[in-house]
């Protein structure tokens, strides 16, 4: 009998033991994965009135701050499937949405004038020496675009004889 | 090559055809080549590893075997003029020279694997950073292999091979490389090298097993696995009814996916004529834990018990313990000493044989320590069992296999959390989340599995209770050797179609590796 | 011995007749579900005897009806177009086209120079499943596939489709041996109206230049045309959207010029066509609907017929009596699309 609570007891101690030591550590594993999904939703946002546009993001949340869109909005289906690819024409640049389990969020937001600019401070016209010194020097050069890839978005400049000449935030 | 790509469907039947084809006393050497080719494509760093395994084990064998030799001529020679404490001298030197070669061997092949696998394990107690060292594919498997040939040697119990090339052959069998069976010599070196010619029935025999093992891989097993990632993608959102539905889940996964993957091997090597030693017996009809791992993972538990747990259980340093807690603490002290040693270190090594981390080794001690506990309490049922005669009724043995299974399934948690903290969460959780109605209502069908999934899982599970089940006395392929070829040609068609049509393979699938092939 | 025999053939044979039809049942069926996919194998039961081919994207196949061309001038036409279709993909369907007929024109749709590479999986294997084994079929795969694509799934379809077998429906069983004709010669009729109400606006591009390999292989499409001589004319279909850019424009403009081929744009031919936004389209002037499909057809008809002086095949009676028949199942689902059309405005959806 004495025996068995023994083991019992050690049994107990073990576990305990496991516990606790497994407890600190959860913890720390817990706060890095938080840490890593805040990245990976957001990457660059474009601001805008007081709105942050985020890839990926519910297009609803966005459309009721920033109200219609002047420019109006038009439905692209693809072409024999249910794919549906929505456009929001607002003053200065277009959001362009698509579904993601049902949900409509944003696909790509394009600078359409000079009139808007990155939260960084970078607006179409402007020389590729300021993207770079506004963004850093890690980027993927191809097809005339500069790219910075942050998360599962991408922000691209495509640059024409040292200028800016389109912004586009979007999907990967 | 994964088991389940075309190339390696390929390689197999291209060596099958050469092997046939060459004369018959050069089969082995064709089975070699083949065994280069194949280590070779994953990449030649990885064979170095393997050849200096094969070299070193080679010649600290011969060493060994020399040693022997000697004496035997020494003793002959000078059979008359040796006194009997001379020729005892005689001996014990050449025994502590034998010792230092397989000693040697051990620490040099044990070192590499240690190196290789457990670094980053010794790095997490200091403040450096992991490093990122590639393992060469089955270096558990063949190091084990060839380690458990060099204690045989130099325990007399086989004799060392003269041929190095035999004896590569031997470590490099290249269907038993990414996940065993671990064999022994005594029971390959006749099998690996004779002339086998080829045979219809040992040809279908082969087929058949080898459907049948991708049948569970690729049905039951990597459709298993969808489920689990999702679970596993996310432990803070998959608690109570989906932690238990993860645990089932894997516990049909790890089943399917090794005796499949086992049952594939076996079944090539059967093409060429080779017997490989079983690694499975129904496991889950085992009515206890001890019982379960005499019949899972065969070929490795009878690896620990032959080489670890016997050395240290019956050694003269734990005997004379043993005498002393008897005498000094308590007779129960002392009898239980050297088990209670064996058994925990050779659960603590097969937990760190399994993965270099720490929740393979808390899952070894907790598969010890359980099965101690379950050895002490065998008083008490035995007691218990004298007043209700509980064993004569089947409801009985059935609780008992359920008990056994519940315990493996809740030990395995541990497998495939990888992290100690999690896995302890989400087995507390089972029964703290109350959301198994909203789960089994609905939510078992988001985590990348549909009814007809589940349909298809549960079928598969039943099948392959039945093929257990039916297989406890004459294994079901030498039952079904006996029926009609019309009724064994149907069996293996449907099995064939079920893989062509439900397997889990192709766009739409992600690919996915054995799971045995970490280890 | 003879059992032995009998043995091993059955052993061989019946695991690939149950495979075959195993494939037959688990490949979609394209039929009531995304009709677009049949388009490609159809034209294999189809009279092989026309002057002109159409090749290119849902720009041709849903915006220029055959049939019109037919009844308007005696014109035989037919349109091997396929969703998505790429400008290699146009060329090996031409190649493959070629074995069986030679037209004396071949109208190439040019909005596919914008894509440079193959957007997914699903739009090849709508493309190239449906295409007979040859090597244009091998090569336009090769040229075709996608990251996770593999050649051994084109030849096997079943290694692709096998995980439909959760979502079999009774189609699949119907249509398994045989499929009712979905175009009429290649035209996929569509009936509604969703006018244009927004004019999408245009997003900046960060590059308008065609990629080399599509200029390779419309080479290897004016190659290929000059060398049997057949007349190539390219063309952009009339719509709102995608848009067609200035840059583009100019480009295929420099190519045609160069090349001495007939380049009609009728982005901006609305008028001349007589297509009215608010009703000849049914999906806000991306495509058109039947009514805008005859316009264009009345149009195109007319300077194909014109330029190259092709025969008016009315008269002859074989050739009437093959189109009379594809006239009068127009007809009739037209009859039919619109009058489901019409129910589903009165019941309120759409």
């Amino acid at each position: 009998m004495r025996k068995r609570s023994l083991i019992a007891a050690g049994l107990m101690i073990l576990c305990v033991g496991l516990t606790a030591c497994g407890g600190s550590k959860g913890t720390d594993n817990g706060s890095t994965t938080q840490q890593q999904s805040q990245n990976t939703s957001t990457g660059y946002v474009f601001t805008t009135n007081g709105v942050n546009i985020a890839i990926d993001e519910k297009v609803e949340d966005i459309t009721s701050k920033l109200g219609t869109p002047k420019g109006g909005y038009y439905e692209a289906k693809s072409c024999a499937f249910d794919g549906m690819d929505k456009f929001w024409y607002y003053d200065s640049f277009t959001l362009q949405g698509y579904q993601k389990n049902g949900v409509d969020v944003v696909y790509s937001v394009t600078f359409m004038d000079d009139t808007v600019k990155t939260k960084e401070g970078i607006k179409i016209g402007d020389s590729k020496d300021k993207v770079t010194s506004a963004y850093g020097s890690s980027y993927k050069e191809e097809n005339g675009q500069i790219k910075y890839e942050s998360g599962n978005m991408v922000l691209s400049f495509a640059i024409k004889d040292n200028a800016v000449t389109s912004i586009v935030y979007s999907v990967k | 090559m994964l088991f389940t790509s075309v190339s390696f469907v390929i390689f197999v039947a291209a060596v099958l055809l050469m092997y046939y084809i060459v004369p018959k006393k050069w089969q082995w050497i064709m089975l070699l080549c083949a065994n280069v080719c194949f280590y070779l494509q994953a990449g030649v760093r990885g064979a170095i590893f393997m050849i200096a395994t094969i070299i070193s084990t080679y010649f600290c064998s011969r060493m060994i075997e020399k040693a022997f030799d000697r004496q035997k001529l020494a003793m002959e020679k000078l059979k008359d003029l040796m006194t009997k404490e001379q020729k005892k001298a005689y001996k014990a030197k050449t025994k502590k020279n034998q010792r230092m070669w397989m000693v040697l061997c051990i620490l040099f092949n044990f070192g590499i694997l240690a190196v290789l696998k457990y670094t980053n394990l010794f790095i997490s107690f200091t403040s450096l950073k992991p490093v990122n060292f590639i393992l060469p594919m089955g270096i558990s498997f063949y190091t084990f292999q060839s380690m458990g040939y060099i204690i045989d040697v130099y325990r007399g119990v086989t004799e060392a091979e003269n041929n190095i090339f035999k004896f590569a052959l031997f470590v490099s069998f290249f269907p038993q490389l990414m996940q065993g069976p671990i064999s022994r010599w005594k029971d390959l070196k006749e099998t690996l090298f004779e002339e086998h010619s080829f045979s219809w029935e040992r040809f279908e025999s082969g087929i058949q097993r080898i459907i049948w093992g991708y049948f569970k891989k690729m049905v039951i097993a990597d459709r298993a696995a969808i489920g689990l990632a999702t679970i596993t993608s996310d432990f803070s959102k998959y608690t109570g009814a989906y932690a238990f539905l993860g645990m089932l889940i894997y516990a049909v996964e790890l089943y399917a996916d090794f005796t499949g993957g086992i049952d594939i091997t076996i079944g090539i090597a059967e093409l060429f004529g080779i017997r490989l030693p079983e690694n499975f017996r129904q496991p889950f009809f085992s009515k206890s834990l001890a019982e379960y791992w005499r019949r899972w993972h065969i070929t490795l538990c009878a690896w620990f018990k032959d080489y670890v747990f016997y050395p240290i259980s019956m050694s003269k340093k734990m005997n004379k313990a043993s005498k002393w807690l008897k005498k000094h603490v308590s007779t129960g002290i002392g009898q239980r000493f050297p088990i209670y040693t064996a058994t925990i270190v050779v659960w603590f090594v097969t937990g760190m044989w399994h993965g270099a981390s720490w929740n393979f080794i808390v899952w070894g001690l907790l598969n010890g320590i359980i099965m101690l506990a379950s050895q002490e309490l065998e008083p008490v049922y035995a007691k218990v069992d004298g007043k209700l005669h509980l064993k004569k009724y089947t409801a009985y043995k059935v609780f008992e296999i359920i008990r056994t299974t519940a315990i493996v399934c809740v030990l395995q948690m541990l497998d495939y959390h990888r992290n100690i903290a999690d896995a302890f969460r989400q087995f507390i959780s089972m029964f703290t989340t109350a959301n198994y109605a909203s789960v089994f209502g609905s939510g078992m069908f988001n985590i990348g599995l549909s009814l007809p999934d589940y349909i298809l899982l549960l079928a598969g599970v039943i099948i392959m209770y039945i093929v257990s089940f039916a297989g406890r006395e004459e294994s079901v392929r030498e039952r079904l050797s006996k029926k009609s070829f019309a009724l064994r040609f149907t069996i293996f068609l449907a099995l064939f179609l079920g893989i062509a049509v439900f397997g889990v393979y192709g766009i739409g699938y992600e690919s996915s590796q054995f799971i045995y092939n970490q280890f | 011995m003879g059992k032995k025999i009998i043995r091993v053939i059955a052993v061989v044979l019946i695991p690939v007749v149950c495979l075959y039809l195993l494939t037959l049942l688990l490949t979609p069926k394209y039929v009531n579900d995304i009709p677009e996919g049949s388009m490609i194998a159809e034209y294999y039961k189809s009279e092989k005897n026309n002057d002109v081919l159409i090749l290119g994207d849902c720009e041709v196949y849903e915006n220029i009806s055959t049939v019109k061309m037919w009844e308007e001038y005696g014109i035989t036409s037919y349109i091997r177009g396929s969703s998505e279709q790429l400008i290699w993909q146009s060329y090996y369907l031409l190649e493959d086209t070629l074995k069986h007929e030679t037209p004396k024109v071949v109208v190439l749709s040019m909005l596919a120079m914008s894509e440079a590479d193959a957007k997914s999986e699903a739009y090849n294997r709508m493309t190239l499943d449906g295409m007979r084994w040859s090597k244009s079929k091998w090569n336009s795969i090769k040229e075709s596939m996608t990251e996770k694509e593999t050649m051994g799934s084109y030849i096997f379809p079943l290694l692709r489709y096998h995980s439909r077998w959760s979502e079999l429906s009774s189609d699949d069983i119907k249509y398994m041996f045989n499929k009712p004709k979905v175009t009429s010669n290649g035209y996929l009729m569509q009936v509604g109206v969703r006018p244009v109400t927004t004019v999408p606006k245009v997003s900046p591009l960060a590059n308008y230049t065609f990629s080399d390999r599509n200029y390779e292989y419309l080479d290897k499409i004016k190659d290929l045309c000059n060398e049997k001589g057949i007349k190539l004319v390219l063309i952009k279909a009339p719509s709102i959207f995608p848009h067609w850019y200035d840059e583009w424009e100019s480009q295929i403009q420099d190519y045609a010029n160069e090349n001495n081929l007939l380049y009609l744009n009728m982005v901006d031919k609305a008028d001349e066509i007589g297509l009215d936004y608010t009703t000849d389209t049914f999906d806000y002037g991306q495509h058109l609907n039947v009514d805008g499909a005859e316009k264009t057809a009345v149009y195109l008809g007319n300077i194909l017929k014109d330029q190259y002086r092709l025969t008016d095949h009315r008269g002859e009676s074989e050739t009437a009596s093959q189109w009379n028949k594809i006239v009068s199942d127009y007809n009739s689902l037209k009859t039919k699309k619109q009058e489901a059309w019409n129910n589903s405005l009165n019941g309120g959806s759409q």
